[in-house]
């Protein structure tokens, strides 16, 4: 009898992990809107095409070039503990472009195919103004659409603006910050997007201005074999605030998709930016893992300034692959770096993600929070370096990194690096491994709650403590998406 | 570049091309390997903070001064049996073996009865699954070394001590040493093995063990790395565990110019427990990495790291700590730690502790912290009379000796926890 039960509880786990295993991406669609593309490769006349395109001032080209020729003497890189099919970078369009556009005065002018793209992600960007207050540039491949609220941040001297507009509007503040954090011989892929980036986001906090609204860009890969190479670079002058929402999502596709953004982000004396993703894009068929996208991405903050702090929370839920460690250099004395993170893995899904802590300055602190969740055949990997330098006396540094696995097909792996090169500092390390209690389900269930409910309950829970640094407007849609991933998935 | 490195490597190679023991198939494969292998550089992920270039660009001889007595070099109180080695080479005069009787077979390489030499063709080698430029020198031409077996249910209750003493010359002094243990089912024995040096002369010992224990087998296997500042060892030992046995290891490094301690152990059959304890007091511009590998091959395993370390001068230390579970092994409690202190502004700690985890149902944590002595502890010791020193030397006693707890062999505890209090 008792065997009975537990062969059928089993099934019944079986089941529930086959439903999740089986769900379809949520977000799968895709958008008509004519694209204007460039041929497939690359090469030099590539990047000048592109440049040329976007218009974009002699130094900028000389910088596109320099990186590009830097690119080529470089090796792709292969220590990660992800797997996938060798990339060729001659098969992919380095630009693509929605229909030509025309200065637009208001949301009415906008291809309707766009704001229907939009309402189907969940922005209502034309009830967007009255109802969040958030003001959204929104991206659809590589070109900016639209901006609102521009006048608005305006008046206070905040820029935040496309990448190409502020190469035109503000050349002095591009040619001062852009490659700063990131060089563009900082590594294989930076190198490339530095030679090819096509637009991204650029936002300037002047000194002592506190930004009265989370800012937010929406990004969407929408078009088939594009690279997506977007550029976000962030300034915060001294005592500003800035609290920046970047998410995406993506439309269901065959071909996988190569991403490689980099994000810079320089924070002076007593600035503070916080920086928020929520990723979900098409994490590839859940038994082949064909046609996911590659997320590659390089991004590093600043604290250049004392006192100043830099915070990254992600949630990552997407992308067949994710490589990226969100990385801050605490230069400035008595600065602050915090990375949240959860990363749920499932179907083929792999992640290879964490972050970097370099301690320069004296009493330096940071934080890290790192929770994986690995489903299905997925594999989950936390990369951390924390590095205590010679000269950062004081320094502190507190990580955990928790991995939950669900089914006994999964891998969940950690790589801390942990170097400390002065005594007076102090580096705090754990590292979880384990499965949802059965007590604590059959805890939930003694209580009338479903088996799903628990599980989803548990999670969550889990999960909060990153959760909880998301903004409201965040906060909910990483909630759902964590809801939606883990339907059922009991261990 | 490369063409300097290989030449490193031909005139390493050529010091340590001894006469060379019995040609058993591994030895022969060995050789083969060595003609392709390549010296490890800091590129490669397992020795990102250890730069072994140096070691090999030396010149090194094989012979070095005479050592008259064991006086001093022998753990007090440990009865049982004693092999020592001077330079390398086993030293039939210092040395007494034989005390655990039919319990134990015994016997240094080259003076090997014929069940012994058996035990060599067959296990020799066999463990060795990451064969690097080091391992294989040492199975193709190490000549010296230590061959245990004990027979299924047997208890060797007598300890064994292995003395490495090393007296070099003006010359750098290389040797090898290669250990083989077989111990068989429901069997024990307890080995300690101590290491020293006379004199401030260079020496680098290239050393490799290989433990089999068979089901319900247990072993107990201490390290006291314990020479002078110029000294070197490179040190791989493999692991073999069968179902429901049991190992203890201890590894204890005071000194050396660079020290690499490789220790991979194999958790072959279900119900394993493995304890792996290591501290490393170090000083000067020494530069100790303690490498591990656990591979939870088989459910229902048991495993427990604790890695302590004292820092100060401008030394270095390294720990890397690597858990493999298998995917079918469930129910596996695997557990690492590594703590450090430094004392001095110059003083580094690498630490990378890495979990691969690919079954669902197990217990994996690790932990790895770095930091100073609490001052908060120091104060409340001084504020009763205690002078700040020997308020120190009270933090580091009591900060190191929790990884001593597990040893069954007394003498061995009470020699430890006198070096360490002597250490600093």
């Amino acid at each position: 009898m008792a065997e009975d039960k537990v062969l059928q509880e089993l099934s019944e786990d079986e089941k529930i992990i086959q439903e999740f295993t089986e769900k379809k991406y949520e977000h799968g669609w895709a958008t008509d809107i004519e694209s204007d593309k460039a041929p497939m490769g690359l090469n030099e006349d590539i990047i000048r095409l592109i440049s040329s395109k976007k218009n974009e001032p002699e130094w900028m080209l000389a910088y596109r070039m320099k990186a590009y020729h830097h690119w080529l003497k470089m090796a792709e890189p292969t220590w990660s503990h992800v797997e996938y099919p060798e990339i060729d970078f001659q098969k992919i369009h380095y630009y693509s472009a929605p229909k030509p556009k025309k200065k637009l005065n208001s949301l009415d002018e906008v291809d309707p195919e766009l704001l229907k793209t939009f309402e189907k992600l969940g922005i209502p960007l034309t009830e967007q103004k009255i109802l969040s207050g958030v003001a959204v540039d929104a991206v659809i491949d590589s070109v900016s659409v639209k901006t609102t609220y521009k006048e608005k941040l305006g008046e206070l001297g905040i820029i935040f603006c496309s990448f190409s507009e502020a190469v035109k509007d503000h050349p002095e503040l591009i040619q001062k910050y852009m490659g700063m954090v990131v060089p563009h011989t900082d590594n294989y892929y930076a190198a490339l997007n530095a030679a090819v980036f096509t637009d991204g986001s650029f936002v300037f906090i002047p000194k002592g201005v506190r930004c009265p609204m989370e800012l937010s860009t929406y990004f969407r890969i929408n078009d088939t074999n594009t690279g997506q190479f977007e550029r976000t670079l962030i300034v915060a002058e001294e005592d500003s605030y800035v609290s920046y929402l970047e998410g995406c999502t993506a439309p269901m596709r065959d071909e996988n998709q190569l991403h490689a953004a980099v994000v810079e982000l320089v924070a002076y004396d007593n600035a503070e930016i916080k920086y928020s993703t929520v990723q979900n894009w098409y994490p590839g068929d859940p038994e082949t893992g064909k046609g996911g996208i590659y997320n590659f991405v390089t991004k590093r903050g600043l604290c250049a300034g004392r006192k100043s702090k830099i915070s990254w929370t992600q949630v990552e839920t997407g992308s067949a692959i994710t490589w990226k460690y969100p990385s801050v250099i605490l230069k400035g004395d008595y600065s602050e770096g915090e990375f949240y993170s959860v990363a749920v893995t499932n179907g083929r899904q792999q992640a290879d993600t964490g972050t970097k802590m370099i301690h320069m300055g004296k009493h330096t602190r940071s934080l890290i929070i790192s929770k994986g969740i690995s489903a299905g055949k997925s594999q989950n990997s936390y990369r951390g370096l924390v590095r205590i330098q010679k000269g950062a006396e004081h320094a502190r540094n507190f990580s955990q990194c928790d991995s939950l696995l669900i089914g006994d097909k999964c891998g969940a792996h950690t790589f801390p690096y942990i170097e400390v090169g002065n005594p007076t500092g102090t580096v705090e390390h754990e590292a979880t491994t384990s499965k949802i209690g059965e007590d604590q389900i059959f805890y939930c269930q003694a209580r009338g709650l479903d088996e799903e409910k628990a599980v989803s309950m548990i999670v969550n829970g889990y999960a909060r403590e990153v959760l909880n640094q998301l903004p409201m407007e965040f906060a909910v849609e990483a909630q759902k998406l964590l809801s939606i991933s883990l339907e059922g998935s009991v261990g | 570049m490369a063409s300097t490195i290989d030449q490193h490597k031909a005139s390493f190679l050529e010091a340590l091309q001894t006469s060379a023991a019995e040609g058993s198939s591994a030895r022969t494969q060995a050789r083969e390997a060595l003609e392709t292998l390549e010296v490890p550089t800091r590129k490669w992920e397992d020795w990102k903070y250890t730069q072994v270039r140096d070691l090999l660009k030396a010149s090194y001889t094989t012979s070095g001064l005479a050592v008259e007595s064991t006086e001093g070099f022998l753990i007090p109180d440990l009865e049982g049996d004693v092999l020592v080695f001077v330079n390398g080479r086993f030293s039939p005069a210092l040395s007494t073996f034989g005390s655990n009787g039919d319990n134990m077979h015994i016997a240094p390489m080259g003076h090997l009865s014929e069940l012994l030499s058996g035990v060599v063709d067959t296990h020799l080698g066999e463990l060795i699954s990451d064969s690097n430029i080091f391992t294989a020198t040492n199975t193709a031409y190490a000549d010296q070394g230590v061959v245990i077996f004990v027979p299924n249910g047997k208890i060797a209750e007598h300890p064994i001590q292995i003395i490495h003493i090393n007296h070099p010359g003006a010359e750098a002094l290389a040797s090898q040493h290669r250990n083989l243990f077989v111990v068989g089912k429901h069997a024990v024995a307890k080995v300690a093995e101590t290491y020293f040096s006379i004199g401030e002369g260079t020496s680098f010992r290239n050393q490799v063990d290989e433990l089999i224990v068979l089901d319900n087998g247990e072993l107990e296997y201490v390290k006291i790395e314990n020479e002078s500042d110029q000294a070197s060892i490179m040190g791989h030992t493999y692991g073999h565990l069968g179902r429901d046995s049991k190992i203890r290891m201890f590894t204890l490094t005071f000194s050396g110019e660079l020290v690499r301690n490789n220790l991979h152990l194999k958790l072959a059959g279900e119900n394993v427990n493995a304890q792996l304890n290591g501290v490393y007091l170090i000083d000067g511009s020494q530069h100790v990495d303690n490498y591990t590998k656990v591979d939870h091959a088989e459910p229902h395993c048991y495993s427990n790291e604790l890695y302590k370390g004292i820092i100060t001068g401008s030394a270095t230390g390294v720990f890397s700590g690597y858990i493999h579970v298998w995917p079918d092994a469930q129910k596996t409690n695997a557990f690492q730690s590594n703590r450090n202190i430094l004392l001095s502004d110059n003083a580094n700690m690498y630490t990378k502790p890495q979990l691969e985890i690919y079954a669902d149902d197990v217990k994996c944590s690790h932990g790895a912290t770095t930091g100073r002595i609490d001052e908060g502890a120091i104060f409340y010791l001084r504020a009763r009379g205690i002078p700040e020193l020997e308020a120190q030397k009270m933090m580091i006693h009591a900060f190191t000796m929790e990884t001593v707890e597990s040893l069954s062999m007394e003498p061995v505890l009470a020699y430890i926890e006198e070096k360490i209090t002597g250490r600093f």
